[in-house]
């Protein structure tokens, strides 16, 4: 198991270390000169020099690249342009309102697609069963942004009961930002939950027709006792797996989300950096969420085989 | 990564007409065939013709309701939402269809070298895929559309790279699980290359998987595009996009809520299309998947 461990550690950094090196090409090699990239057309010869020196342009390329990725280990992610504040501050700011958005969403999914997945498999085949997997199939085809759209038009326009975007900030109002957060939790939840109910549904399908599952009803166990404790406890692996996937999805579901809920939160913050050319800003952000998506993947890996032995050997 | 491998079906001969008499019998496809075929025909008409104009600005007949002269009403700058819905249709299915080949063009060669050269090169194929996978699709799309610049092109370049892993990995997976078959030791007995027992013997023996994940990858790749389109890096107006009218939608949802329904509507429309579509190619062409498929 410790060798599994560490030999998915090896990969975690090299994965690590190849996300970094394609994110600096992309956007500090390709697009030519970022001062320009920042500064616009239009910018004058000297301010355009200033910026090269405070960025550190005229250094070499690999100097460059060295000294951002050491910076990082440091806290260091350099000074934002648009904003004159350092970006680790902005980041941890940011993150206090992703991270429970993020979080939240995946709890709601989960917990609305077990049960319903698990109740689906149960009454596999009967009309109950198709009627839960149509709402599921076309869940998964509803674009999150168009939930959000519906759900701002019920809550806040027509009922007024909850904002339609904005977010008025931890220390300032804790209900308030938890009534700021329930519309986008919902929005980026139900898609996912659609997947997930599928998934736990067929999952268990499959183990229901394992011998082992026969066995645990011919030694007395109650029906009920054998779908949970035998039943749904094997079908959660595959779910797992879906699971950690579906990270990825939501960190991408919150670049949309935040912006349309006018939320200040990471995936707000890489969009506007992109779109005000801050690239300093969008350098960092973008390579936080993607470690953040290398080490999720790296748990469920680990996770699933502390669950199965059977992989830890052929790995 | 913790992948099983596709378990296989006998290389069947299928013939046509049982085939498609057994198409026609699964639910899945029979909708899914109807409803993508619906979001086809609307957008290939309108390459030709469309009620009104889309480019075309005309504030005096803004926000009228649906009538019989516009069916589903004007937006708020006068513009028909039919004529708006079916060029939107247009764009979904060009960018999809070229993302989606794209991944398919340059995914499945290298799954299939990956699988035939094993060692080495294999190692650093799916390691390639791992690093791709890292990246949160949209989030890279945003990255790449913002850098390069919004438009369509980009949209299809950023959807199509996240394309290109999943084939890889289908083509890889389908490829393994035929390796050691009987009939492929057969062709290399007979002296056939490698080369020539992939082209020959292994393509068409995995081109039903191929099938399948194509039709997923399109449903997915019409979501991309109208979230890229929804953040305004996708499709840039004249040219209309079901994304963009959401956008344009949520400003005004206070005052014509209805403007909001049709794009979102025609999103889901074409995306189940393509998902039942591939559910029941996926039942018709490989019967051992269809006890696990919903």
């Amino acid at each position: 198991m410790l060798w599994f461990a560490f030999l998915r550690l090896i990969g975690l950094l090299t994965t690590l270390l190849a996300a970094s090196l394609v994110i600096f090409v992309v956007l500090e090699v390709l697009p030519g000169d970022p001062a320009e990239v920042m500064l616009g057309l239009n910018a004058q010869p000297d301010t355009l020099a200033a910026l090269r020196a405070e960025l550190g342009l005229n250094a070499p390329v690999t100097t460059r690249y060295v000294s951002w990725i050491l910076g990082m280990f440091q806290g260091d992610f350099g000074v934002s342009y648009t904003y004159s504040v350092p970006v680790s501050e902005l980041i941890s700011e940011r993150i206090q309102v992703s991270l429970p958005l993020a979080a939240s969403s995946l709890i709601l999914s989960t917990l609305i697609a077990i049960p319903v997945g698990v109740y689906s498999a149960r009454h596999h085949g009967k009309i109950i069963d198709t009627g839960i997997m149509s709402v599921a199939q076309i869940g998964i085809a509803v674009p999150n942004f168009w939930i959000a759209i519906l759900l701002v038009y019920v809550f806040a326009i027509v009922l007024r009961i909850l904002p339609s975007g904005g977010f008025p900030g931890w220390d300032v109002s804790v209900l308030g930002s938890l009534q700021a957060l329930l519309l986008p939790v919902v929005a980026l939840a139900l898609p996912q939950a659609s997947i997930l109910a599928r998934v736990m549904r067929s999952a268990l399908l499959d183990v229901l027709h394992e011998d082992y599952i026969r066995t645990a009803r011919a030694k007395g166990l109650s029906n009920k006792a054998t779908l949970w404790r035998h039943g749904v406890r094997n079908a959660l692996i595959p779910v797992l797996t879906i699971l950690g996937l579906q990270f990825s999805f939501l960190i991408a579901g919150t670049v949309i989300i935040e912006n349309l809920f006018y939320l200040p939160g990471l995936g707000r913050l890489i969009f506007q950096g992109i779109t005000q050319r801050d690239l300093i800003v969008v350098r960092s952000s973008v390579m936080l969420l993607v470690a953040l998506t290398i080490f999720v993947t790296f748990l469920v890996d680990i996770a699933y085989a502390a669950i199965d032995p059977r992989l830890r050997r052929r790995a | 990564m913790n992948q099983e491998l596709p378990s296989y079906p006998p290389p069947a001969k299928y013939d046509a007409i049982s085939i498609w008499r057994k198409a026609l019998r699964s639910r899945s496809f029979v909708i899914g065939a109807v409803l993508a075929l619906f979001v086809l025909i609307a957008g290939v008409t309108s390459i030709f013709w469309t009620p009104y104009a889309i480019d075309v600005l005309d504030v005096s007949q803004r926000l009228q309701p649906m009538s019989s002269q516009y069916w589903f009403g004007t937006d708020q700058y006068g513009r028909d939402i039919l004529s708006m819905l079916m060029a939107g249709a247009r764009t979904s299915i060009i960018v999809a269809l070229i993302a989606v080949g794209m991944g398919m063009l340059i995914g499945v060669p290298l799954g299939l070298l990956a699988a035939a050269q094993r060692g080495l090169l294999e190692e650093m194929v799916m390691r390639t895929n791992d690093l791709i996978f890292a990246f949160p699709s949209l989030l890279s799309a945003v990255l790449i559309t913002s850098i390069f610049g919004p438009g369509t092109i980009n949209a299809v370049i950023a959807i199509g790279i996240f394309n290109i892993p999943v084939f890889a990995r289908v083509a890889r997976g389908g490829a393994l699980a035929l390796s050691g078959r009987e009939f492929l030791l057969a062709a290399r007995l007979s002296g056939k290359s490698t080369f020539l027992i992939t082209v020959e013997h292994v393509i068409p023996n995995i081109a039903n998987l191929l099938i399948v994940q194509a039709s997923i990858q399109l449903s997915l790749a019409i979501l991309a595009e109208a979230g890229l389109s929804y953040l305004g890096l996708g499709t840039q107006p004249p040219m209309a996009s079901w994304g963009r009218m959401l956008y344009e939608a949520q400003t005004m949802v206070a005052f014509a809520p209805q403007l909001a329904l049709y794009p979102g509507f025609a999103i889901i429309f074409s995306v189940l299309g393509f998902n039942l579509l591939g559910d029941g190619l996926r039942d018709l062409l490989d019967p051992k998947m269809r006890r696990r498929v919903t």
